[in-house]
């Protein structure tokens, strides 16, 4: 079931009331039984897939609890491979095996596996990670073995987060299953607000930023380097609004019924690094990489070139977790690099500023920092969002062509309107445009926090009237259609 | 939770209210280029005829067409014509007709063969998101169960009134006389490959037909039920033998054999692309020459 459809009005109020209404000791069932209608809109056989791991983590989160020495590890290792072992079935089977004939006919080998005609189900990468963190950190000691089996399967199947996270970690979240929410009215109103915000990123931005990216990226051949630059600018925000945005209904959603998810974007293109990019992008999932792989790899605490490692693999796996495509690959790559880049001209860089006296300007050193960081991430996603390598590659090598054209033929509206507007009316491009820097206004002055706190002492006619104004530019300026979230397929 | 209730009632009522008030404004928008019929479809008038088709036999209606063709034909004619309205759509908008009390002697449908091989045309109800907001129009579709109406179509219906877009499409100023005069030079192979891509956005099956021939009985039953007689006509066109137009014949054949309407094929007719603005859409010059040369003649047989 998507946020932005029409049974999602249905589903989320009719929940809720039920939620509210209904005595404490039956709240998780009535959870459990909506997150199970929730997810099998979608495709309903694999729920079954996910009681499968839903079960064994259950037994194998008792029995790590319960064993001693190496048992525990083993007990924790049955766990890891049954989840990891559905997910490289579903998810990378066909890459690998597409990869592999491919190499067999490269050597000249008689040699094919066979491809499975297989759909991914929704927001594997997602439950899977959420589930192998509750044994982790069973096995670790940190988190008690839950007993009771539905309250564990709420934990993996609650429906705000089910799909496309945050990824969430049991301490935050087993024990708010177990508490009783009471209907509080600053709350309540909180987590509709936050719905009603990721709604605009999604439908007025996200949706709209899609028909010009999309147009470049499904026939890049059409177009030359300053369509590709904005295509590639345009996509960064698209991937943003799509994705915080189904985090702010999540996070909103949950919030509604008395539950607290943790936060999974922080104004990412504020960043003025790659690192701090990290910091604010995807919370959930680059702190899942930092707990469970990056530390346990020795993260910095080691040798230099260990270090090097350590970051580009983990950069790299989360390319991979992002799907089965060398593109993300690539990606994850990219990133690997600019951070490990970054760490190895960090002192060279500091004498560069230095030299140049750029602290003397800050403000502008922030803002060069700011657009550089949004540069390399911008040019990185154009291996996200590209079909193929080629193609990818194709828009890279690109990039930069026909420049001196674009600067020739400004006043020539058929050029314009083919290169700068990307065949899209007028209208259209300053709908986006405008929602984009509407959002970006909004993030710029929240950070110094909440823009919660500093509307609530605004006079109420005031904010009710911007809470007007919210909801028709949904429908006005929002593009309709139920077009899917980007991060389902992950 | 009272307050809560209190308050998100008041915030409902004052949307409602704005909502309403700006339905009550949009009503009086024109319609000119944007076909929306059920802000001109009249109430307790007598036609000579109906015209239904898609976009083919809109152009009879495009700019000074209209009159000319009344002019031609010496008939007063509504044209119920719509862009991509296929069997559904068109059954929803002549019941509508006849709902309002209006009366006609003769429907002509001009009826394009791939309109029964897609939903585009028929149940996803595009057509509504052109039209205003009429709630007895809405009454009537869910009463007579039309175009299979479904939540997520009503859904789109109502929301589509309140789009930036609907909004500034009521003001677009109509066709230039000059782009409906434009002629073709010649038939475009690629152009037509592209444009048979378009109108069969599904598979050409046996399947679909079977799903959509009820639908133009249906057109056919409500004609006759209201006393109308119904002439079915395939007009010209310059994208060849179109797919599935066969057992769409065959059907029509049959029924022309058993339930007393007319049938008439013109889609062989007419090959010069100077009578037309693209591979498939009569221009000024087109639409004149169709009407005096065989529209007429039907007419005089009826």
């Amino acid at each position: 079931m998507l946020f932005n459809s029409l049974q999602f009005l249905i589903f989320f109020p009719t929940v809720t009331t039920l939620y509210f209404i209904l005595p404490h000791r039956f709240r998780w069932f009535l959870l459990l039984i909506a997150s199970c209608i929730f997810y099998m809109a979608f495709i309903p056989a694999y729920i079954l897939i996910l009681l499968v791991t839903i079960v064994v983590d259950y037994i194998a989160g008792i029995l790590i609890e319960k064993s001693q020495g190496k048992k525990r590890k083993l007990y924790l290792l049955i766990s890891i491979v049954a989840n990891i072992g559905f997910l490289a079935f579903f998810k990378y089977y066909n890459f690998a095996s597409t990869n592999l004939t491919e190499l067999a006919q490269f050597l000249h080998w008689n040699y094919s596996v066979p491809v499975l005609s297989i759909i991914l189900p929704i927001g594997l990468s997602f439950h899977t990670f959420q589930a192998m963190s509750y044994t982790i950190e069973v096995y670790r000691g940190k988190q008690v073995a839950e007993r009771h089996f539905g309250i564990y399967a709420l934990y993996v199947l609650f429906y705000p987060q089910l799909v496309a996270g945050p990824i969430e970690r049991p301490q935050n979240l087993l024990h708010q299953f177990r508490e009783e929410h009471s209907f509080d009215y600053r709350r309540v109103t909180d987590g509709l607000k936050l719905m009603l915000w990721g709604l605009f990123k999604k439908v007025v931005i996200a949706d709209r930023a899609a028909v010009f990216v999309d147009t470049v990226f499904n026939s890049p051949g059409d177009f030359q380097g300053i369509s590709f630059i904005i295509a590639a600018a345009l996509f960064s925000f698209q991937i943003y609004c799509d994705f915080s945005g189904y985090s702010d209904i999540a996070i909103g959603a949950a919030q509604v019924m008395g539950f607290k998810l943790m936060d999974n974007f922080n104004r990412p293109y504020f960043s003025k690094s790659i690192a701090e990019f990290w910091k604010r992008w995807h919370i959930s999932l680059s702190t899942w990489f930092k707990d469970y792989l990056y530390i346990p790899l020795g993260g910095n605490r080691v040798g230099k070139p260990r270090w090097y490692f350590n970051l580009f693999f983990v950069f790299l796996l989360s390319g991979l977790w992002h799907g089965a495509n060398w593109t993300f690959l690539i990606w994850g790559a990219l990133h690997g690099l600019f951070m490990v880049i970054s760490a190895i001209t960090a002192p060279a860089r500091a004498h560069l500023v230095n030299f140049l006296t750029l602290e003397r300007w800050p403000l502008f050193y922030k803002a060069l920092r700011i657009l550089f960081t949004f540069s390399l991430v911008s040019f990185a996603w154009i291996f996200f969002r590209a079909p193929t390598i080629s193609s990818a590659w194709y828009i890279v090598s690109h990039l930069f062509s026909g420049l001196g054209d674009t600067f020739r033929h400004l006043g020539d509206a058929g050029y314009r309107a083919h290169t700068i507007f990307l065949d899209q009316s007028v209208l259209r491009v300053l709908i986006t445009i405008g929602a984009i820097l509407f959002m970006e206004g909004i993030h710029f002055l929240q950070r110094h926090g909440s823009i919660r706190h500093m509307f609530a002492a605004k006079p109420l006619v005031f904010r009710w009237a911007v809470y007007c104004l919210l909801l028709w530019s949904l429908f006005f300026f929002g593009k309709f259609g139920e077009k899917q979230f980007i991060y389902f397929v992950f | 939770m009272r307050q809560f209730l209190f308050k998100a009632g008041i915030f409902c009522a004052i949307n409602l209210f704005l909502a309403l008030v700006y339905l009550g404004i949009t009503q009086s928008f024109s319609r000119e280029r944007t076909e929306a019929h059920l802000f001109t479809i009249p109430r307790n008038q007598r036609y000579d005829a109906v015209f239904l088709g898609a976009s083919h036999s809109r152009v009879f209606s495009a700019t000074g067409n209209h009159s000319r063709m009344e002019k031609i034909l010496d008939k007063k004619i509504v044209n119920l014509s719509k862009t991509a309205a296929g069997l559904m759509p068109e059954e929803a908008y002549l019941s509508y007709f006849y709902e309002q009390g209006n009366t006609t002697s003769e429907v002509v449908y001009f009826l394009d063969p791939f309109v029964l091989y897609a939903a585009r045309w028929n149940e996803d109800a595009y057509f509504l998101e052109d039209e205003p907001i009429k709630f007895d129009f809405l009454a009537m579709a869910l009463r007579q169960g039309l175009f299979g109406l479904r939540p997520s179509v009503v859904g789109n219906y109502l929301r589509s009134k309140f789009e930036i877009f609907w909004l500034i499409s009521r003001r677009a100023p109509p066709a230039t006389p000059d782009e409906e005069a434009r002629a073709l030079t010649n038939r475009d192979e690629e152009a037509v490959k592209k444009r048979l891509a378009v109108l069969y956005p599904e598979e050409v099956k046996a399947s679909n037909f079977e799903k959509y021939k009820p639908a133009l009985e249906a057109v056919i039953r409500l004609a006759q039920t209201n006393g109308t007689h119904i002439t079915i006509v395939f007009l010209p066109t310059l994208l060849g033998d179109l797919p599935g137009t066969y057992p769409v014949k065959e059907l029509l054949l049959e029924l022309k054999k058993q339930q007393a309407i007319d049938f008439f094929d013109f889609s062989a007719t007419m090959k010069e692309p100077r009578f037309y603005s693209d591979h498939d859409h009569l221009n000024t010059a087109g639409v004149e020459y169709f009407m005096r040369n065989y529209l007429k003649k039907i007419f005089s047989k009826l």
